[in-house]
Parts: C-alpha cells; structure tokens; sequence
C-alpha cells in the first residue's frame, strides 16, 4: 500500500486480487445481497485508491481496509437499505438441492439458514464483532483498531453476542 | 462484571486456540469441576461451531476484470487532473492534442451530416452511397486515432486508444495487430488488461483466439493471468483446459492464480 501511495498505483491491482475473496465475504455477510455486495467492493478499492494518503502506515493494512470498508457499507447502504440474507439462503438451497434424500444435507441446510437468521436479528455492533472475530480471521487488537475501541471491550462484545445469539437460535428452534 | 463471566470470556479463545497450554490445561479444569461453567461451555461451543454452517460463496468471476477497468478510468482522470494542473506539455503533446482535436471535429462534423442524411427519407442513390462513404471515413479516422493514441508514452492515453476499439464499426488486421501487441508487451498491467477484454470481445477472430490461447503458457504476471482465465471462462474456450492443467502443476505459479486456474478447469469442464 506504501507504494501505491508513493504513486504506483498498479500495486493495487496486487492488493485486490489478494484481499478481495475475504472482503467480499464481511461485506456480503454485513449486507446479504450478492450484486450489491460486488458493487461496494469495488467501491472500497476505489476509496482506498481515492484516500491513500490516509494510510500512514504506522498500522496494519487490513484493519486501515476494513475501517473503509466499515464506512463505504454505512455509506452506500445501511442508510436506505436493511440487511436481507434472501440471496444467500437461496444459494445454499440450491447447493444442497443435489442431494434431497440426505437427511444430515437437509439438516445443515435448515442450520446454515438458522444462523443466518439469528445472526441477522441480533444488534448491528453484535453482528459486526462476530463477523469480524468469527469469518475475517482478525484477533481482538485488530477489531478494537478498526472499531476505535480497546481489546477487552471487543472481547466483552464477542462473548455477549454470541450468548444472544444462542438464546436468539434456541428461540427460533422452538 | 462477576466471576462467572470472567472465566466464561476466555471460552471464544479457548475454541479458537489461542489460550498457551496452561491457561487452557486451566480452563478445562473450571469446567470439568463445575456444572453451570460446563453447561455456558457447552452453549458457546455449539453456537460458535454452528457459524461454521454458513458459507459465502466467492464474488462473481469476472470482478477482478470490472475493477482494473474501474483502476483504468481513475488513472485517465488522475493523469488528465495532473496535466491540467501542471499546464505545461512538451510541443510533441501539443501537437498529439491539436491532431486529436482535429480529428474530433471532423469526426463530430461527419456523425452530424450522416445523422441528418440517415433521419430524412433519403432515396437518392447518390446520397446513399456519400453516407456509406462518409462512414467509411469516420471509420478509418477512428481507427487512425486509436492507432496513434496506442503508441503514446501515457498509460491513460493508450487505455483511451483501446477503448477507441469498440466505436469501430469494422476491425481490420491492423487494429487486431496493435490491440495483439500492446496485450502481448506493454509495460502497464492496467494497459494490458483493457487490451485483453478488448481482444475478448472479439473472439469470433480464429488469430485472436489462438493469440489468447498461447499467451496462457508465457504469461508471468498473476493479474493477466488471472485476466486470461476469465477471458477463456468467457470465449468457452476448452483448448485452454489442457494448459491450465499443466499450469497448475507449475510450482512456481502464484497460490492464488493456481486457485483460479482451478476454477476455471472447473468451469470449462462442464
């Protein structure tokens, strides 16, 4: 990133293909929609472009592109737009739909949809540190960089949000 | 906060394995000896294994494709931003502007009169045949442009002369020849990429096809790699199959390249 900021702005074509697949993945699980997904990473690539001389340096590139991230979702869609998995469920619908006898593919099909459910229905600043901890492989430090917070703060968050989300699943089991 | 939940924050890093050995062999021992620990143990564990079920699928194929071209427009208007700001161009830029400045007159004169010509009834064999010639000369103009505008020292103005390619009613050897070799030898990526989608488009040339197809094998740099994969993904090109194959066999191929050589064998398999 230092270079792209340096003016070697084809660097950042190496950024993208390395970083991407995971961004795609906390964007589309922040938002649920596969088309508006693709749109707002590109968007965030473009912003980074757009703003690296914020990028001092000093920390880590990954919580710098996922606090862009962060804003570029708030920006383009959370204002107007409520998160919607519908895309996804019916993604995994048609993965499993292969193999309809199978009752453990069944099984993990109404489960994926569950969590996802759940997942959807707890507070926004408890889905995000989930996401954030559980998918993007980001430890605590590096959450309470791109959260502004401190580590024992994004640790309470964790532990709190996943004991809703039990009780939000067992609710939803019932 | 109590004591309970002290004890039960460390249960997320405990799953995730990052507790040392000590703090973990502990743990464990809270657990095994206290049945209400046992039970919130349990709760978490399953909750956090459950996350597990939901999976995302990777963006679509060609989003690295649609982003060098987003990268390629920026880098036109950042290097237009920065000449305007700087207003100072050697004589050789000059004269490039006023040749593209005429040349865009013309072309804008001629699309006028060929607008006007086609609206009206025109049933006169004579302006028949003046249309034809006339778009025959804007043509060629625009092909005169591209072929100048590609050999130019800025990246910006070459990615412009490529994309010149799709206002061109009619490609011929020369255009296919200069697209073939800015893909095949430019120094920019950024350049090399718009030159490829460009040379896709045209896939229907058996030259083009081939050109594409051999590249696969020289190619070093992962991005046109990557590029070409989706570039075969679009032409449906199963003669790459074979070289994809042995390209993933090449040890020294880019982990994430060979991730997507392996998709597209995936997908050109079916």
């Amino acid at each position: 990133m230092l270079c792209v900021k340096e003016g070697d702005t084809s660097k950042m074509a190496l950024l993208f293909e390395k970083h991407h697949k995971m961004l795609y993945s906390f964007i589309y699980r922040s938002i649920g929609n596969q088309s508006t997904s693709e749109d707002i990473l590109q968007t965030v690539f473009f912003r980074m472009l757009k703003y690296k001389e914020s990028f001092t340096g000093g920390g880590e590139f990954r919580t710098w592109m996922y606090h862009i991230a962060r804003n570029t979702i708030v920006d383009e869609y959370r204002k107007t737009n409520k998160v919607d998995y519908k895309d996804n469920i019916l993604d995994i619908g048609s993965q499993l739909e292969d193999d309809k006898r199978s009752d453990f593919v069944l099984q993990k099909k109404d489960e994926a949809k569950m969590i996802q459910k759940a997942l959807n229905m707890l507070p926004e600043d408890h889905r995000e540190v989930l996401i954030l901890s559980k998918y993007q492989e980001l430890n605590y430090k590096e959450i309470a960089e791109i959260l502004n917070t401190n580590e024992n703060n994004i640790k309470i968050k964790v532990h709190r949000a996943i004991k809703s989300l039990k009780d939000i699943y067992l609710k939803l089991e019932k | 906060m109590d004591t309970k939940e002290l004890i039960e924050l460390k249960f997320v890093d405990y799953l995730e394995g990052r507790l040392s050995q000590k703090e973990a062999l502990e743990l464990e021992n809270q657990i095994a000896e206290n049945q209400s620990f046992k039970e919130s143990f349990e709760d978490i564990k399953s909750t956090w294994i459950a996350l597990n079920d939901w999976n995302v699928e990777g963006p679509a194929e060609d989003t690295t494709t649609r982003f060098m071209d987003t990268m390629s427009d920026f880098e036109s208007k950042h290097f237009q931003t920065k000449s305007n700001v700087q207003n100072i161009r050697p004589a050789s830029r000059i004269r490039d502007l006023l040749k593209y400045a005429a040349a865009a007159v013309f072309l804008l004169t001629c699309g006028a009169y060929i607008g006007r010509m086609t609206s009206k009834d025109v049933k006169s064999f004579d302006q028949k045949s003046e249309v034809v010639r006339l778009s025959n000369e804007v043509n060629e103009m625009k092909e005169m442009m591209m072929l100048t505008m590609i050999q130019n020292p800025q990246a910006s103005d070459r990615i412009r002369a490529v994309n010149y390619t799709k206002e061109l009613v009619e490609v011929d050897d020369k255009v296919i020849d200069a697209l073939l070799s800015t893909f095949s030898y430019d120094e920019n990526d950024n350049v090399r990429i718009v030159a490829l989608n460009a040379l896709t488009k045209m896939g229907n040339n058996s030259r083009v096809r081939e050109s594409l197809i051999n590249a696969i094998m020289d190619e070093k740099s992962a991005l046109i790699q990557v590029a070409l994969a989706d570039a075969m993904i679009k032409l449906q090109e199963k003669k790459s199959l074979r070289l994809f194959k042995e390209k993933i066999e090449d040890v020294h191929l880019n982990k994430h390249v060979r991730d997507k050589y392996r998709r597209t064998i995936e997908k050109l398999s079916i």
